[in-house]
């Protein structure tokens, strides 16, 4: 097996105890929260309790083992076995389905919509969260990393100057207001140009093609600006100090001297070394880009993962929540390992150990 | 060194930095040499004194005032700066062949000369194929030297080139500067705080004082009979060991 190859398994080796540290933490804290998925599906804390039916209620907390012991309702959420009343007859279930949790490869299904599965949702969600994401990275990078390239080799100059400025103040404008604002400028209220809710329009799902990828760009704009501009904002400011520390570097002195051009100087030895970097910072923006869309989606009524994360916590649905805090680890661990590889193929001197 | 049979004319040459609070600094006043042909000058100083500036002004990667004329007609690469952190002034992402073709691909030289470059200075085939970060502190000294030879210079600048090597490798060095100087006729404009280099190895040494020459002559005459107080007080300020101490 190659150093590469074991220093990837080794990783990947780390990456278990870390999810399963990460399941035990978020399962602790979701359970900190007050009310839980029952109280809401009888009616919400505000319900007439004469109206509920308390036998209902009781059987529907032991089927989810919700008046279980905390450390037996996440060893069921880890599975491999069911715990549950019908889960394994090992745990005094009847055995009507002995296996399930995430060690089962289950997910489980929502409190208050039982017929549907988080695994099924979850993936519907990602189809939206997913190229919606990827957009918004190419976005981010595309124009993010040559702005501040062009900062760097222009600094000093007026339009520099004054882009700096504007790239500051996007940086420090919060998603939610920006998405807010937009809607408000651009959308119904305002300007009209725009649609602000949702992905499609109302009779979308009887458009022709053409009409119907349209409309979903029209609807996936405003959310993508929201979430674009303050990251791009970041990594061009990230770009910008990264090529200016290269252009001070002995090396490049080096290439000017020997009689290289400002073009061969830039793109042979500036850009390639300032990118290093730049690299690590691709694989954080993914889990990154996850949780700006919890924000994003919600202001924007998208339903993609962000918006089911975030429904999922309003409404005590702790599989729902798990599920995707968990995801977004994986991604973040996933991304880390990711950038690491790309630094390790690119720049010589890193060596993945 | 008379003027009319110099490599290399320097005139006036002056640098000046500006700061962002006071008055600018002249890191170097109207200084004035010639350099010969295979001449090894050696500028010696205190730290501060504008060593750098000057080969980095010598060399045209400072803006400055004043000229720096070659005898021969030579393209804009014939003066040559060799930096003292050898690893720092090679492209990390690049490996020594590749480095040494691009200065290649400026000039006439075919590019498959680079091994044969390396060769001269005392390097092989495993170092063309090397990142600079796996080369030895004297390796990368030795590959930065043949990048600056790839351009084909008629002076080459050393800027405390040394002062990271062990002494070993710094004998290996000076030897293979004296073998270009001698094969090429080089010239060489050694900019070092190793007063017993310049002493040992010089054909003229320079003092350098805030910014100014303010001595130029045979290293005997430099550091025998000192003429200027900043030379006496430099060469008395040299490194001397204590006595070994002795117990009790």
């Amino acid at each position: 097996m190659s150093r590469l190859a074991r220093a990837v398994l080794r990783r990947l080796l780390v990456l278990l105890p870390t999810l399963l540290g990460i399941t035990l933490l978020t399962f602790a804290l979701l359970h900190l929260l007050p009310g839980d998925g029952a109280a809401l599906r009888f009616g919400g804390e505000g319900a007439d309790p004469g109206a509920v039916d308390a036998a209902a209620f009781e059987r529907f907390r032991a089927e989810h083992l919700l008046d279980a012991p905390l450390w037996r309702q996440y060893l069921d959420y880890l599975g491999p076995f069911d715990l549950s009343p019908r889960g394994h007859a090992w745990f005094g279930g009847s055995g009507e389905q002995p296996w399930g949790g995430l060690l089962a490869g289950d997910l489980g299904r929502e409190l208050l919509r039982p017929s549907v599965g988080i695994a099924g949702e979850l993936a519907q969600r990602l189809a939206i969260t997913v190229p919606m994401s990827l957009a918004a990275a190419a976005l981010i990078f595309g124009i993010g990393w040559p702005l501040g390239v062009l900062l760097a080799v222009r600094r000093g100059t007026a339009i520099a100057r004054t882009l700096e400025v504007l790239l500051f103040a996007l940086y420090a404008l919060p998603t939610f207001w920006l998405g807010m604002a937009l809607q408000s400028l651009l959308g119904g209220g305002g300007l009209g140009w725009l649609p602000v809710v949702g992905l499609h329009g109302r009779d979308a799902d009887s458009a022709a093609p053409l009409h119907y990828a349209l409309d979903t760009l029209a609807h996936a704009v405003l959310p993508l600006v929201a979430l674009v501009a303050p990251s791009l904002a970041y990594v061009a400011r990230q770009a910008r100090s990264s090529v200016l520390e290269v252009l001070d570097a002995d090396f490049v002195l080096c290439a000017r001297a020997r009689g290289s051009s400002e073009r061969q100087v830039l793109w042979r030895h500036v850009v390639p070394n300032a990118l290093t970097p730049l690299v690590t910072l691709v694989g954080q923006t993914l889990p990154w880009l996850v949780g700006g869309w919890v924000v994003i989606e919600t202001v924007f009524e998208l339903p993609g993962m962000g918006k089911y994360a975030y429904d999922g916590l309003m409404r005590r649905e702790y599989g729902v929540v798990a599920a995707c805090v968990l995801l977004s680890a994986l991604l973040t661990a996933l991304g880390h390992l990711a950038s690491d590889l790309a630094q390790a193929w690119i720049d010589p001197r890193v060596r993945l150990d | 060194m008379s003027s009319a049979a110099a490599l290399l004319s320097v005139r006036s040459l002056s640098v000046r930095y500006s700061r962002r609070r006071g008055p600018p600094l002249d890191a170097l006043r109207e200084v004035s040499f010639d350099l010969g042909r295979g001449e090894f000058l050696a500028l010696v100083g205190a730290s501060g004194s504008g060593k750098s500036s000057l080969a980095r002004a010598v060399a045209g990667l400072t803006p400055c005032s004043g000229t720096v004329r070659l005898s021969e007609a030579s393209g804009a690469r014939a003066i040559q700066l060799v930096f003292q952190d050898a690893g720092a002034s090679l492209n990390p992402r690049r490996r020594i062949g590749a480095v040494l073709e691009e200065v290649l691909a400026l000039g006439p030289q075919p590019r498959s000369s680079a091994l044969e470059l390396l060769e001269r200075v005392g390097l092989g085939r495993e170092q063309l194929l090397a990142a600079p970060h796996e080369l030895s502190g004297g390796q990368r000294q030795r590959a930065a030297i043949a990048r600056a030879l790839a351009a084909q210079p008629r002076v080459l600048v050393c800027d405390e080139i040394l002062s990271a090597l062990d002494t070993s490798v710094q004998a290996q060095i000076l030897e293979l500067l004296g073998e270009l100087r001698r094969a090429r006729g080089l010239g060489v404009l050694f900019v070092t705080h190793d007063l017993a280099v310049a002493r040992r190895c010089a054909d003229r040494v320079g003092v350098l004082h805030a910014g100014a020459l303010v001595e130029l002559g045979p290293p005997a005459q430099v550091f025998g009979a000192p003429a200027s107080e900043h030379t006496r007080e430099l060469w008395g300020a040299r490194l001397r060991w204590p006595a070994p101490h002795t117990r009790p």
